[in-house]
């Protein structure tokens, strides 16, 4: 092959090469941002997105049908009280409330699905333990994870005076002090899993305050589909 | 729910988690390999060497700007001590490219 040839062969490898950095490397995780950063386990994990445009999922996300029951597709909304957020309020999420330590990301998932992948920077709670009966110890240790602390023994003449209004008594109840409670979303699965909905429930039935808690029904069916970063704890 | 039914759930919740997994390429430092950010392409070329952050900044305005862009490295650069603020604030003097800075920002977080 001639020398000029040869040229013209290298320098449209490195025009092609260059025209595939601009065009299939600007998958941005929304108008704004290329990648939010925030803290998983100790380490900074960088969310993004995958960047090869012709990719399609692959592993079990790319499953487009499993029984119902348990497997069923789940309402809107958890509680008509509990908002529900997207990948966007996550981002932001991960960005403020994750790093300050004022929000936890919840995989509400069992142990055994959260050994699998999960999303950056969210500690695992199983729903399990949201529904354990009469504040065991588990409960206990995930609540106050959470900024909620055990009541001691709380007389009725001190829930008298709360209710009265003498003694602050806002976001307490007979078990629980949720004044600190943190802003929590719970994930799962995605639209079809029912993991994070009876946390959610659960923990509004121990009193935590609905309006520090959030629902992400994408769930990490939605994240795969979106090409966002997973971790293996 | 019953025990019944309930034990019924997890076993199904349990029996399909044993064929899970996620996508390979969206693990991180998977991901991160195929898809450096437009910011860490920039800087391997000639072509990052522009004004993308201002300049003539002192530490309170490298701060603002922070806070009112990157509010996600403002998070990070909040909770560093002043001696580590002064670093990222001397790499912005040497270097004022915002991918930079938000690398230095990550580095000395790590560092604490």
């Amino acid at each position: 092959m001639k020398f000029g040839m040869k040229c013209r062969y290298l320098l449209l490898g490195v025009l092609a090469i260059m025209s595939n950095g601009v065009l299939a490397l600007d998958v941005k995780l929304d108008a704004n941002r290329d990648y939010v950063e925030t803290l998983h386990e100790g380490r900074v994990v960088k969310v993004q997105r995958i960047q090869d445009t012709s990719h399609k999922v692959t592993g079990s996300f790319a499953r487009t049908s499993r029984k119902c029951p348990p497997f069923c597709i789940q309402p809107t909304h958890v509680d008509p009280s509990v908002a529900t957020v997207t990948e966007v309020d996550i981002f932001d999420f991960l960005e403020n409330d994750v790093v300050t330590g004022t929000g936890v990301l919840i995989d509400a998932r069992l142990p055994s699905w959260y050994k699998k992948g999960t999303i950056p920077g969210s500690v695992n709670i199983p729903f399990t333990v949201f529904e354990e009966e009469g504040g065991e110890q588990a409960l206990t240790d995930a609540l106050y994870r959470l900024g909620v602390r055990k009541r001691g023994e709380t007389g009725a003449f001190t829930r008298m005076l709360e209710s009265w209004g003498f003694l602050n008594g806002d976001l307490k109840n007979d078990q629980w002090d949720f004044s600190q409670a943190k802003r929590l979303i719970l994930w799962c699965n995605g639209p079809w899993c029912g993991q994070s909905p009876r946390a959610i429930r659960a923990l509004l039935k121990l009193g935590y305050p609905a309006d520090r808690l959030h629902y992400y029904r994408g769930g990490m069916q939605l994240w795969q589909i979106l090409g966002l970063t997973t971790v293996e704890p | 729910m019953s025990v019944a039914l309930a034990d019924a759930y997890l076993d199904a919740l349990q029996e399909a988690a044993d064929d899970i997994q996620v996508d390979p390429l969206s693990t991180s430092g998977q991901a991160g390999a195929a898809a450096a950010t437009k910011a860490e392409r920039e800087l391997a070329t000639p072509a990052s060497i522009k004004g993308d952050i201002p300049g003539g900044m002192d530490l309170t305005g490298l701060s603002d700007f922070l806070k009112q862009g990157y509010v996600g490295s403002y998070a990070f650069f909040k909770r560093l001590s002043p001696e580590q603020k002064q670093a990222v604030f001397d790499a912005y003097l040497a270097r004022p490219e915002i991918a930079y800075i938000r690398s230095q920002i990550k580095q000395q977080y790590l560092q604490r």
